[in-house]
């Protein structure tokens, strides 16, 4: 007569019986690497940031004082340092609401209407700039913004010219070439981050349902009221989602506003260049900790603007 | 020198209650294989670049020590790197010496074990920016002005004569103005730069050395570099950059190394270089150890290779430098010749005012302390 | 008097697929109109033309004689109940139902006011706080109602709006619905592939198959008088005698069809149809036998109550002549 059990065929099945008696153990044994990787490097370098940026530096010696003070906080208060932060700040605002803009109807199109072969060349578009060099990329768009680069000889010799000196006169964004003006800077940083909005926005449009669009038109609204009522509203997770990538990217970045720009200093740059410079290491740890200060405030309004209620 | 020796002096005493003496090693033992390097950008080439400047290849056969270099393009940058440790050598310029021998991050060099020490420059072998109390943190590696570089065909030919060109605006003979097309360091060393052009046309600020500023003297170099940021489009920290800037970005004039200079020539573009009338600062680089080298019998074999072997003549027409051993010019170890030092400025020495870094002790009392440099030129190219 | 919705050889194609082929249509106002077929037939297609979500590859279409080829979803004074209700999901029950006067610019309180309304006529007061995701099935098919009519359109086009509900439902929403278009007097057109939702809802009914319309009627002449082989077949499971059988039986040799419960089962001798019991299938209100007769299956509804003979049994079957309709085509 055959058994009712089927014969054990080593420590494998003694295992999943294991597993299957106690799921909890399962749980533990998969969750404990990435948790003490999280919990002792990273969790650990940050704590090991916050507790810098509480020291000062000794201005005589340039050494490190290891004493709890808020002097160093202060410090960032200083105009100089101030004016660090709110550009770090508006380049990432701008950047982020820029790349929304320009990543919606890309989103849009690959969400809505590619299918097939369209869908896997879009995809392919999308991702294939982060496959090559980062480094290769802003050196690339250097050249391409340079004063004698391509996009002031295409201005040039399709007569526009004008609207490219229009947009470098321009009192604090623009400069001598797109190259060396903040204009520039952003133009890299929205073609670097970019990819990092399209995917998550087409991912939330693909989510709505064709039939929302066709009741929307059908009670009467214009594709312009059925795109702000009903597919902006549908797609902000994914705008948040992206706007996320985007911002904090941005913010901390220190080597696209090194290559491209005015060499004013951004968030990532002088934290690079403090922990270097006479080892002003608690100056960087307090410059650090403000972008983590601005994402927290960031995703607690996007909370409150119910970004994550679709999640 | 004087000031620069007080000065030297002056931090001395600070550095000796901070620096206990570190054990310095007594005989060169067998080699470990590897000496690694933190070094500017040309200044150690194996012939990749160019093959006829090689000055490592030979070095790495003789001893069986491979050179492993790291690129560094400020000083703080070469600061950092050591403070990380893993690096034997560096090739650190004034304004990072004495910081990394406050920091107790280089050891004292035993200029027993290095026999081509009695061949180095008299006027270097007790240089304060690595000399602290007659204890030597280093070997003089190779020294050379900042220059004025600039592109002719902008200039008419005439070079020009003064360091105005990127300080103030003006119309350069071309009829353009300057504004947007000149460049400036982007480091904080570089208010050395204005204080000496202040030397020159504001004698009544009394300043005596561009690296000891007190507050009116700081505020007026300040003052100076604020107009400049109106003329600069983007300041300038690695070599390439600013040499494709002067290709593609329009730039006419900046301070720049010899480096730029040679290697822009060579590409066929129209520059020249010129030390005006103000004088120009410069760099004299020391080769340091490091506290805790790995690799301390290789590191003593390359520091005499750097004195002894073709290096300090090749590198000199390489950089556009000066070696620190003078007999490089004339006996034909490379392709350094007499002429060639004159035109790198051999002696030029005393009008040069090598970087050193700021520190709040100074000959006129109380000096603004590089500390405050940094943050303030932060600000300046920050539009502040 | 002009028709809500006519359709003049009215085609849309996809491609090679002939979705809707040459299609004459005329729906009467007031009237509840039913579009019956299988998947695939054409009627959600025909629903989506009048609609304007899709557009006639050729041939005209009049609302209320206007010609609205050219006429964009959002300018048609229609409204559509979607088969998946289509729910705003980021919007409460009472901003779904007022989303149509929002985006004519009503104020916000005619607005809530207009739409509370409606959700009393859909007996959904007290729930114009929830959202979409938290009512029931019903509940939702209810508010797509209501949000539909706020506009007070002059067709109200439903898309199998009963189709995801289960029976009990289905039925008691069947009678409200007819009630409902009763009592507003809007013509409705009403998608389906549900033959008994069909017969028992609409006034007039059209049966969809390949694209094609294969009979018009109401539901009365549907079902009694079939007039293909599909229609017979697809509505109520007639009986489809050959010819040669229907000779058989003293009529006319054409085919004709037969419903089961026109057909009494007999004993076997002396009967015009005889045959073994095939099958039996056992419906609730009665059994469904089939007999095999002269190489045809024929079905026959004997209600509950009644003797069954077993299966293998040799019946006979009677029926009335006038029972027998004949058709016009196979």
């Amino acid at each position: 007569m055959k058994s009712a059990l089927l014969p054990e065929r080593g420590p494998g099945d003694r295992l999943t019986a294991i597993f299957w008696r106690r799921p909890r153990v399962l749980l533990a044994v998969l969750i404990a690497p990435p948790l003490l990787w999280l919990g002792v490097v990273y969790i650990g370098s940050l704590a090991a940031l916050l507790l810098q940026s509480f020291y000062s530096i000794d201005e005589f010696s340039g050494l490190v004082v290891r004493e709890f003070t808020l002097k160093t906080y202060g410090e960032l208060l200083r105009p100089a340092n101030f004016d660090i932060i709110r550009r770090t700040l508006l380049m990432s605002a701008s950047v982020t609401l820029a790349s929304a803009v320009v990543a919606f109807p890309i989103a849009y199109y690959a969400a809505r209407y590619a299918t097939g072969r369209w869908k896997a060349v879009f995809y392919l578009g999308i991702m294939l700039p982060l496959w090559s060099s980062y480094l290769v990329k802003v050196y690339a768009w250097k050249l391409i913004l340079a004063k004698e680069g391509i996009v002031t000889w295409v201005a040039d010799s399709v007569g526009l010219g004008f609207l490219l000196d229009a947009a470098l006169a321009l009192p604090g964004v623009g400069g001598n070439s797109l190259s060396t003006s903040f204009l520039g800077t952003f133009l890299v940083f929205v073609y670097v981050w970019l990819p990092y909005m399209i995917l998550p926005m087409q991912a939330a449009l693909e989510r709505v349902p064709k039939s929302l669009l066709e009741a929307s038109a059908d009670l009467g609204a214009s594709s312009a009221q059925t795109f702000r009522t009903v597919i902006l509203p549908l797609a902000m997770p994914g705008v948040i989602a992206g706007s996320i990538f985007t911002f904090s990217l941005t913010m901390g970045d220190y080597i696209i506003p090194q290559i491209v720009g005015t060499s004013a200093r951004f968030i990532g740059l002088a934290v690079y260049q403090l922990q270097g410079t006479a080892g002003n290491l608690p100056l960087a740890a307090a410059f650090a900790v403000v972008p983590i200060i601005i994402m927290l405030i960031y995703l607690s309004l996007a909370k409150r603007a119910g970004a994550f209620d679709a999640l | 020198m004087k000031t620069l020796e007080l000065m030297g002096t002056s931090a001395l005493a600070l550095l000796m209650a901070v620096a206990p003496a570190v054990a310095q090693i007594t005989a060169i033992g067998p080699s470990e294989g590897q000496v690694n390097i933190v070094a500017w950008a040309g200044y150690i080439e194996r012939g990749e670049t160019d093959a006829a400047f090689d000055w490592v290849t030979g070095f790495e056969a003789a001893t069986s020590c491979k050179v492993n270099v790291k690129t560094a393009n400020t000083s703080d940058e070469m600061v950092a790197l050591m403070n990380e440790g893993g690096f034997d050598l560096v090739t650190a310029s004034g304004d990072a010496s004495l910081r990394l021998i406050a920091g107790k991050r280089v050891q004292p060099i035993n200029i027993d074990l290095i026999p081509s020490w009695a061949a180095v420059d008299e006027r270097l072998k007790n240089a304060p920016w690595h000399t602290v109390d007659g204890v030597h943190y280093g070997v003089p590696y190779m020294w050379g002005p900042n220059v004025l570089m600039y592109n002719t065909e902008a200039f008419g030919g005439t070079p020009p004569t003064s360091w105005n060109v990127v300080f103030e605006e003006m119309t350069l003979p071309d009829g353009k103005s300057n504004k947007g097309r000149v460049q400036a360091y982007d480091g904080p060393i570089h208010v050395a730069d204005a204080a000496q052009y202040l030397m020159a046309h504001n004698p009544e600020l009394g300043i005596t050395s561009p690296y000891e500023l007190n507050e009116a003297q700081y505020a007026a170099a300040l003052e100076l570099l604020r107009v400049q940021r109106t003329l600069v489009g983007r300041y300038w920290h690695d070599a390439f950059i600013q040499m494709d800037d002067f290709k593609n970005e329009g730039v006419v004039a900046s301070g720049s190394w010899p480096f730029q200079v040679n290697l822009l020539k060579g590409e066929g573009l129209p520059v020249a270089s010129v030390i005006p009338a103000e004088g120009a600062t410069g760099w004299a680089d020391t080769t340091m150890m490091h506290a805790d080298a790995a690799n301390p019998n290789c590191a003593y074999q390359w520091i005499e290779h750097s004195l002894a072997s073709n290096l300090q003549s090749d590198l000199a027409v390489w950089f556009g430098a000066n070696p620190s051993v003078p007999a490089a010019c004339t006996d034909g170890r490379g392709m350094l010749d007499a002429a060639g030092c004159t035109a790198n400025g051999m002696d030029d020495f005393e009008k040069i005012r090598f970087w050193t870094t700021p520190v709040s002790t100074c000959a006129q009392g109380e000096c603004v302390p590089y500390y405050r440099w940094v943050s303030d030129y932060i600000g300046v190219i920050g539009g502040r | 008097m002009t028709a809500a919705v006519e359709f003049q050889t009215v085609s849309r194609h996809f491609g090679p697929v002939r979705a809707v082929d040459e299609v004459n249509l005329s729906v009467a106002e007031g009237t509840f109109f039913a579009m019956l077929g299988p998947s695939g037939s054409g009627k959600t297609t025909c629903l989506r033309l009048i609609s304007g979500f899709e557009k006639p590859t050729h041939g005209a279409i009049r609302i209320f004689g206007q010609d609205v080829s050219n006429t964009p979803p959002n300018r048609r004074n229609v409204n559509t109940v979607f088969q998946d209700y289509a729910l705003f999901p980021h919007l409460n029950v009472r901003e779904n139902v007022g989303y149509g006067l929002m985006v004519k610019g009503v104020g916000r309180a005619t607005r809530n006011a207009k739409a509370d309304e409606m959700l009393a006529l859909v007996k959904l007061d007290g729930f114009g706080e929830r959202k979409p995701g938290q009512l029931s099935g019903g509940q939702r098919q209810r508010v797509a109602l209501a949000r539909a009519l706020v506009n007070e359109p002059r067709v109200l086009l439903l898309d199998e709006p009963l189709g995801a509900l289960d029976l009990k439902l289905r039925e008691a929403m069947q009678d409200e619905l007819k009630a409902l278009q009763k009592r507003l007097g809007i013509t409705f057109v009403f998608v389906t592939h549900d033959q008994g939702e069909a017969l028992s809802m609409a006034d007039r009914l059209a049966v969809f198959n390949h694209g094609k319309i294969a009979q018009i009627g109401t539901p009365e002449e549907i079902y009694s008088r079939p007039r293909t082989h599909f229609v017979a077949d697809f509505v109520g499971s007639s009986n489809v005698l050959p010819p040669d059988l229907v000779q058989r039986l003293g009529a006319p040799p054409t085919w004709a069809s037969l419903r089961p419960e026109a057909l009494r089962l007999t004993a076997a001798q002396g009967a015009v149809l005889s045959g073994a019991i095939i099958g039996l299938r056992y419906l609730g209100a009665g059994t469904r036998v089939t007999v095999a007769v002269a190489g045809a299956e024929i079905g026959v509804l004997v209600p509950s109550g009644a003797q069954l003979p077993e299966a293998g049994a040799e019946v006979g079957i009677a029926f009335d002549l006038a029972d027998l309709h004949p058709m016009e085509e196979a």
